[in-house]
């Protein structure tokens, strides 16, 4: 039994609901009773059936005895109840008074033995009526039968005895129900019930009218019958499910309570009925869905109760009821929770449960004093008895106990029983219990801090409970989430606690973490406190329990020094959360170190508190970037301590630094800067990584106990600065927290451009020559390898780049008939061994005025031991490596160099020239990539142009026609060159002469600007259509091949309907090839190239010069699919298929324009050049597009002599010639101009006619009279319009335009020669 | 008048807390601490309409001796004043009025250019001002 208001009783917990008692059900032992008491009280419900009534259903024994009800009284005037509520009441209308009671019989209307029946039935109805007696409780009969009644009115015997039965038990036939046990009986119980129901309730209507009649007897004196009444009223109420009412009823009797006087003895009993009262209403707000009210009333209730002690001794009392009224109303908050109703952050029931917990605080506080006191006073008086037994406190009313009313001695005597009573009683697991329920309602409603707060009670509860461990893991948990939100003073609260804890359980790891944690300076205390912190941290650091001021007990002690005997040295703590202790950081001295220098790494460290630290070691951990698995641990050697940070910042600057060794436990002061250094070799590392500080590491205590204090090494700047320069670290350190350690790439190269250079020469590279356009330039490369190692497979790749395919080329040999052109080359060196070089030489050649940038990539490997990636300090070196690193003589490789460096101290992503490959485990490949720029300037400016004979420009050119080819030539060459000579190679169907008869000489120097004009005079025997292509040729020598060209001068007219006069037969070719002056002119080989092998065959057989197929051809790009090869000839004369004297046919065609124009091509012209004073010959071949090719109606060729002297007669002879098939009937004249310059002799005018194919030759004898230069007679032709009347004048036009051509105006004449022959 | 006024930083870390009571200073800051709980809540459900951000966020929640209010200011910094439950006189206008002369204060504390930004404010003046506040002659 406990005491009233610590607990609510539990028939007032439950929802009332109306009582039927079932009588005459043997369950036990007869089946069918069994199911129909299951049917009733559910086992055989659905679960979902709702739908049935609030009933509670008891099964009553056969001699069950009714509480006897009391005489009622005549008048209550005089009557004074000695408590408000009895406490059986509620018990008794709960579960012991049915409002209907039910006998069940088994009785067949066709039973035999009816009447014996009958008899009993009524016997123990009349039982039954007279236990009942004086009770309005209602009684019915059910009768079990096997079978389902027949249709009322058609079972007469059912009828008949039906009265009977009724008029021998005296009970009305509305009370006899009739339950057939078939399958339907779920669906007859159901009935069956709602007639229950309907009984119980009229029961307790008539209950409530009999209470309300009591109740109108009163008098305003009775007080306490008021308030039972109502709370009966209300009671009722409930169980009849009408909720309204009885929240009405009970407010009511609330309200009453009001009434009574409120004084030391009487307050006990209206605090439990007010809280039974406040609880009824609650709970009923909450179900009709107003919880407002229902927290509101609440509110009300314990404002209005809160300060209503009662006895002073017995506060403990009040706090107990304040407690369970919270964790009472708690509950039902969440009761209504569960059935649906939105609570809030700031309206939970979490909050009351908090409350709760609270009021148990404040409960054993008051329970605490009233204890001492009641010990204090018990040694001087009376020991309380005992024995005393708690049940004889106990009365019959809710709070009121059997003390006599105004006596002091016999309430004091019960008061310190209840004292004793509540000393046993466990506060803290009441306490932990309703904050644990606090704690799950704060965090569903989102208050975290809020429950770390609880969290915080509740370890401070363990912690007085004497459970230490407990209350030190959840200290511990805690601790984190406060130190995050730098809320110092709660924290520091919770540390010391939890330091407390620690040193109370004996937790060796949290002692020494809350220890260190505790030294910072946020954390209020004084010095001396911090001194005996350390020192208590010594002594566990030297395995001796600590001593703090309170002396430990000897139970404590032993628990530390068993746990001290099994620590786990180390003690890890991590600094970046355990702040304001010790400051670490770290830097690499150099962001970019080579594979042979020495990492340096500086810690500086600086202790924020006011005490002195000694730390052990210091370690640094460093990991590469690419494998952060690799780990390397470093540790501090020596040391330089400054006072300040300005100081550390002028240390940076002076060179003498005196480092000391730092040695074990060094004492660190406090706000001193120490700046420790490391060192290691980098060689143990990789090339070509990054260095990253992972971790530093501290290390605190002895061999067998220590804490690591480890750090995060990345700095993080803050977001402002200080004012002053002196309180940032990094405004006066620099912190690299990565270093890059640059591979070491063995080669050096020199690169020498241009000519004059010899292997071995050293030269500066503006004096190098400048490469021109259609040249050979060399490039000689010199690889050095500076160092003491050997390496394999050196080579180097060169290659153009994609842009410059089709116009730059590389070669490695321009020796005659090697020459292959390539867009990329290897050149392998071989093998260097240490402090050796090697050249490699290639020429590049370029047809366009072009910057060249090629890509130059040189690899080699050696031999390496790999370093394993252990954290081994002492890795034996990689390589001997006695120089730095490779630096280049062209601007290019410094540029990327000095960028790559750039990146690397951006502590950007790893972006080195430099590659390194794993061949194996013991090989190495380094590759690094270099660009080589080359300028390639023009050679010559070339332009040329068409003029006819009479040097007027010509639109178009005449077959059987001669026609001028002007060719002007611009030197560009910005250096001097020697033109060795200059030709033109004509298509095959042209023929060349030279214009002026002497040979051109070319000077031997030439310099920029210089100009030189080639005439040479052209003719073509054949328009376009009829030209002859090599196809063609190769044709007619395979012809000539087989029938010995005995037909082919026939097919050749009759195709081309003329023959060339030069047309190649392949005899005249080889001849040509044997002895032609052109081999002599031309030096070197040549060859014709053609795929053709049948021609080829011939060629070889006819020509000893005659090479390897291949010879001076390129491949000139290495694309696959490309169908057309493209050619590049190195001596002019290959570009052709030579057929004749400077003619040819074309062959591979190189053009840089895009498209290509339809005019035929004429021919090449080819210069050959040299630089001054060198050996090596060029060749600038340009390409000539040609005209159109017509054919006139009359060819006329005028031959006048070479020289005329005055007075000396000349031959004028002017040739006609038909090309057509029509025979021309022409009339020539000849007009002799105005003055007379000349003498003329022959046909003045003349009708000709000329058949086809022929030619008419007109000849004239001229007599020159005048000197200089003097108009020539015209000649004039049109057609015999007589002898050919198809002419007409426009045809005579277009011939007069042919004559005005072909007809030369004006002769100069010398004067007479006779007097310089005389000389 | 008010039992507590604390500045806390947009972090939630105190900047300033001044407490009449000294002895309640510890149970003070719990409390404090455990209303931004609220303020948290408060802001999440302000964020949908930003234009029509009310600055004053009300009583958070009230104990059986305190009333605990909030304020949160443009850049997440909140003003947490406790206020005795027991003085009814106190009316919800002068807690706003406290708020908004506190948040004055604090604009001029934190625009002195030796202040820097996430420290805790030590400004005397700052200090006094809000000691005048708390005892409601501000």
């Amino acid at each position: 039994m406990t005491i009233d208001g610590t607990a609510l009783p539990s028939e007032l917990l439950v929802t009332p609901q109306p009582l039927i008692g079932f009588c005459g059900l043997d369950t036990a032992r007869n089946s069918v009773h069994k199911s129909v008491w299951d049917a009733f009280t559910g086992s055989l419900r659905k679960p979902t059936d709702r739908e049935r009534a609030a009933v509670q259903y008891k099964q009553l024994p056969p001699n069950y005895d009714f509480p006897v009800a009391k005489p009622k009284r005549a008048s209550y005037e005089w009557y004074h109840p000695k408590g408000i509520l009895k406490r059986n009441w509620m018990l008794k209308h709960l579960h012991v008074l049915p409002s209907v009671v039910v006998l069940f019989q088994d009785m067949e209307w066709n039973d035999p033995q009816w009447s014996e029946k009958q008899l009993q039935c009524s016997a123990l109805v009349q039982a039954l009526k007279n236990s009942l007696q004086e009770r309005q409780t209602r009684l019915c009969l059910v009768i079990l039968q096997k079978s389902a009644p027949l249709p009322p009115g058609e079972d007469l015997m059912a009828a008949e005895r039906v009265a009977s039965l009724t008029s021998a038990c005296g009970i009305p036939s509305k009370m006899l129900f009739i339950l057939p046990h078939t399958e339907h009986l779920l669906g007859y119980t159901l009935r069956l019930e709602s007639a229950f129901l309907d009984m119980a309730q009229s029961y307790y209507a008539l209950m409530s009218k009999r209470i309300r009649t009591h109740r109108d007897q009163l008098t305003a004196a009775h007080a306490t019958l008021k308030i039972r009444h109502q709370f009966k009223l209300g009671f009722v109420a409930e169980i009849r499910q009408d909720f309204t009412t009885g929240q009405k009823h009970y407010f009511q009797a609330y309200a009453n309570l009001d009434e009574i006087r409120l004084n030391d003895g009487n307050c006990m009993e209206i605090k439990t009925l007010a809280g039974f009262l406040n609880y009824k209403i609650c709970r009923l707000m909450f179900k009709l869905k107003t919880p407002r009210d229902a927290i509101n009333q609440f509110i009300i209730h314990i404002e209005k109760y809160k300060s209503r002690v009662g006895f002073k001794d017995l506060a403990f009392e009040h706090f107990a009821w304040l407690s369970t009224q919270h964790s009472v109303f708690a509950e039902l908050f969440c009761e209504a929770i569960k059935n649906g109703l939105p609570a809030l952050q700031t309206q939970h029931p979490g909050i009351y449960y908090h409350k709760a917990a609270e009021y148990v605080m404040k409960r054993r506080e008051a329970a605490q004093e009233t204890y001492a006191n009641a010990t204090a006073n018990a040694n001087a008086n009376v020991n309380p008895n005992p024995n005393l037994n708690p049940m004889s406190l106990y009365t019959e009313f809710f709070g009121i106990r059997s003390v006599k009313m105004g006596d002091p001695a016999a309430e004091q005597q019960a008061n310190l029983q209840l004292c004793e009573q509540e000393h046993g009683f466990n506060y803290s697991a009441g306490i932990i219990s309703l904050l644990s329920q606090a704690m799950t309602q704060f965090k569903i409603y989102k208050c975290l801090r809020f429950r770390k707060k609880l969290a915080i009670d509740m370890a401070e509860e363990y912690l007085k409970s004497g459970d230490h461990s407990n209350a030190l893991t959840l200290y511990s948990l805690m601790l984190p989430d406060y130190r995050q939100e730098k809320w110092s003073t709660i924290f520091s609260d919770v540390l010391l606690k939890t330091l407390r804890c620690a040193l109370l359980s004996a937790s060796v790891a949290d002692y020494i973490v809350c220890s260190i944690e505790a030294l910072a300076l946020s954390h209020h205390g004084d010095q001396k406190d911090r001194i005996l912190l350390l020192e208590n941290l010594w002594q566990v650091f030297q395995l001796v329990p600590p001593m703090p001021q309170t002396q430990l007990s000897n139970e404590i002690q032993t628990l530390w020094l068993n746990s001290l005997a099994q620590v786990k040295s180390p003690i890890q703590i991590d600094l970046d959360k355990v702040q304001d202790v010790l400051q670490l950081f770290a830097t690499f001295e150099q962001v970019q170190l080579n594979n042979n220098d020495l990492v340096q790494i500086k810690i500086i460290v600086r202790v924020l508190t006011d005490v002195p630290l000694r730390i052990r070691s210091f370690h640094v951990l460093l990991s590469d970037v690419a494998q952060p698995q690799n780990s390397f641990k470093l540790e501090a050697l020596k040391y330089v301590c400054f006072s300040n940070l300005l100081e550390l910042r002028q240390a940076k600057d002076s060179t003498t630094i005196d480092l000391r060794p730092f040695d074990k436990n060094m004492r660190l002061e406090p706000n001193c800067y120490y700046q420790l250094y490391c060192t290691t070799e980098a060689h143990q590392f990789l090339e070509n990584t990054q260095l990253r500080i992972m971790r530093l590491e501290a290390l605190m205590g002895t061999d067998q106990c220590g804490a690591l204090l480890t750090s995060n090494a990345n700095y993080i700047r803050p977001a402002f600065r200080y004012h002053t320069r002196s309180r940032d670290l990094d405004d006066n350190v620099t912190i690299n927290s990565i270093c890059y350690i640059a591979p070491t790439f063995h080669l050096n190269t020199q690169t020498n451009l241009g000519h004059g250079h010899g292997p071995n020469t050293c030269e500066d590279v503006s004096t190098t020559t400048k490469m021109l356009v259609n040249e050979y330039y060399p490039v000689v490369t010199t690889i050095s390898n500076p160092h003491n190692v050997y390496l394999q497979n050196v080579g180097v790749h060169l290659s153009v780049p994609v842009a410059l395919r089709n116009s730059v080329f590389l070669t490695t040999d321009i020796s005659a008939g090697r020459q292959k052109l390539h867009s990329q080359i290897q050149i392998d060196v071989g093998e260097l061994s240490g402090q050796s070089s090697q050249t490699a030489t290639y020429y590049i050649f370029s047809l366009k005025e072009t910057e060249i940038k090629l890509q130059q990539r040189l690899t080699y490997t050696l031999d390496v031991d790999r370093p394993n990636g252990s954290t081994n300090v002492h890795a034996t070196a990689v390589q001997v490596a006695t120089a730095p690193t490779s630096s280049d003589s062209t601007p290019e490789h410094d540029n990327n160099n000095g960028k790559s460096m750039a990146i690397a101290a951006a502590a950007a992503a790893v972006i080195s020239p430099v590659q390194i490959e794993y061949v194996d485990e013991t090989r190495l490949r380094k590759s690094r990539d270099d660009t080589l720029s080359v300028r390639c300037y023009m050679d010559f400016k070339f332009s040329a142009r068409y003029y006819t004979l009479n040097r007027q420009p010509l639109p178009e050119v005449y077959k059987g026609e001669n026609f001028l080819l002007r060719a002007n030539t611009e030197v560009m060459a910005l250096e001097d060159i020697e033109i060795l000579d200059s030709f033109f190679i004509c298509d095959h169907n042209l023929v060349q002469s030279n214009y002026s008869f002497k040979r051109k000489k070319y000077t031997n120097r030439y310099q920029t600007g210089d100009k030189l004009e080639t005439v040479i005079v052209l003719r073509t025997n054949a328009t376009l259509k009829d030209w002859i292509t090599s196809r063609d040729l190769d044709q007619k020598t395979k012809k000539f091949q087989n029938s010995l060209a005995s037909k082919f001068r026939k097919e050749e007219v009759d195709s081309a309907a003329l023959a060339p006069p030069t047309a190649p037969p392949s005899a005249s070719l080889s001849a040509y090839m044997s002895k032609s002056g052109l081999i002599s002119k031309i030096p070197t080989t040549m060859t014709i190239i053609n795929n053709n092998t049948a021609l080829s065959n011939v060629l070889q057989a006819a020509s000893a010069v005659a090479k390897d197929e291949d010879t001076g051809e390129a491949v000139a790009s290495q694309e696959a699919g490309l169908k057309s090869t493209r050619l590049i000839y190195n001596k002019a004369m290959e570009a052709i298929q030579a057929t004749g004297h400077c003619r040819g046919f074309i062959k591979g065609v190189y053009s840089l324009e895009e498209t290509p124009s339809n005019n035929p091509i004429f021919g090449i012209f080819c210069i050959r050049w040299r630089r001054l004073n060198a050996k090596e010959e060029n060749e600038s071949k340009f390409t000539l597009s040609g005209l159109n090719i017509v054919e006139p109606a009359l060819n006329i060729y005028c031959t006048i002599e070479e020289k005329m002297f005055v007075k000396m007669p000349m031959a004028f002879k002017v040739v006609l010639k038909n090309p057509t098939k029509q025979v021309l009937h022409l009339i020539a004249t000849l007009s002799i101009s105005s003055t007379d310059n000349f003498i003329c002799s022959g046909h003045k005018q003349l009708d000709l006619s000329i058949m086809a194919f022929d030619e008419k030759e007109l000849v004239y004898n001229l007599y020159p009279l005048h000197v200089g230069w003097q108009e020539l007679p015209t000649l004039s032709l049109e057609y015999n319009t007589k002898a050919d009347p198809q002419k007409n004048d426009s045809q005579n036009a277009q011939l007069e335009e042919l004559v005005q051509r072909a007809m030369p105006k004006r002769v100069f004449v010398l004067p007479q020669l006779r007097q310089q022959n005389k000389q | 008048m008010a039992f507590c006024i604390a500045v806390i930083g947009k972090d939630n870390a105190p900047l300033y807390l001044a407490t009449s009571d000294m002895e309640q200073e510890l149970q003070l800051q719990y409390h404090v601490h455990a209303a931004l709980d609220v303020v948290e809540e408060k802001c999440l459900l302000g964020k949908g309409a930003p234009e029509s951000k009310e600055l004053y966020l009300g009583l958070l929640y009230s104990t059986e001796n305190h009333k605990i209010y909030g304020f949160v200011t443009n850049s997440r910094v909140k003003f947490i004043v406790v206020i005795d439950s027991t003085n009814v006189a106190l009316r919800e206008n002068e807690v706003r009025a406290i708020f908004r002369n506190l948040q004055v204060l604090y604009t001029d504390a934190v625009c002195n250019p030796f202040y820097i930004p996430g420290e805790s404010l030590t400004s005397k003046k700052f200090d006094r001002s809000v000691q005048k506040l708390m005892n409601g002659n501000a």
